[in-house]
């Protein structure tokens, strides 16, 4: 939001969040992301959801195992799906973005929703254990990813999921679109592991000018 | 989802919600640099600093 130099650019809109009633129906925390400087700016048009493991379901269901709940049930998995040749975690990392999107989503999974939202106003110090925690989780992830993934978008990466060659990747829910556009009905989602309990949003905010 | 209602709710880093964009690019760039790598103690410490300097802690 800073970006935008709303107090110069854009009109608060804490009129319309009192009279069209959004302060008594949004959810509370979400109230609290949307202001800036005390003041609404913005109206999220879409809401996403970022921290979602999608999954083959045909390969767990042929291998007897359930979605993991917890990074140890991850890596057990996932030691199952390298031994069968199968990728365990398929991932794209050719926008620049996507490596930064799955350690946030393991950095909510070892600090929780206090500790996390923490490390972004100073109340979490990045120095903590269970940041260190986050980059072992991380680390370790790195012998069960598909190796072209600096070559491959997140949707290019999903196609391993689609050819029954992957089964997992961590993504936004906007990936429940893409599944739909290639008429694959055979994946399931939950949360990542360590996060069940835990929304991260992200939304499309239009704000309206000052002029 | 009805997780929506009753979840707590964290904002997304890399996509801009939690902390202003510089800091978002520094973040991204230290985690691509890890990827190969994997070096746990460096990276913490990078990403030390870049909250140092960008109001974090």
């Amino acid at each position: 939001m800073e970006k935008y130099d709303p107090e110069q650019y854009l009109m608060p809109l804490d009129s319309l969040y009192e009279s069209a009633g959004f302060t008594k129906v949004f959810p509370k925390d979400l109230l609290t992301l949307l202001q800036y400087k005390g003041h609404y700016w913005g109206v999220p048009s879409s809401i996403h959801r970022a921290n979602v493991m999608w999954y083959n379901k045909k390969l767990f269901a042929d291998n007897n195992h359930q979605p993991p709940k917890s990074w140890d049930e991850f890596f057990r998995v996932a030691d199952v799906f390298k031994s069968k040749g199968i990728i365990p975690l398929v991932i794209g990392t050719k926008e620049g973005w996507e490596a930064g999107h799955t350690f946030e989503t393991i950095l909510i999974s070892t600090l929780g929703a206090d500790g996390y939202r923490g490390l972004w106003n100073g109340a979490t110090k990045w120095s903590d254990p269970k940041v260190t925690q986050a980059l072992d989780i991380f680390r370790r992830l790195s012998p069960y990813v598909n190796s072209d993934h600096s070559a491959l978008t997140w949707d290019q990466a999903l196609q391993y999921l689609v050819d029954n060659k992957g089964a997992m990747h961590i993504m936004g829910d906007w990936a429940d679109g893409w599944f739909t556009s290639k008429s694959f009905a055979g994946y399931g989602w939950q949360p990542v592991p360590g996060t069940a309990g835990i929304y991260a949003p992200l939304s499309s905010t239009p704000t309206f000018s000052r002029r | 989802m009805k997780d929506w209602s009753t979840d707590s709710i964290v904002p997304s880093f890399v996509h801009g919600a939690a902390a202003t964009e510089k800091w978002a690019t520094v973040y991204k760039d230290i985690l691509n640099t890890f990827a190969p790598k994997g070096d746990v103690a460096a990276t913490q410490a990078s990403l030390e600093q870049a909250a140092r300097e960008n109001g974090g802690a």
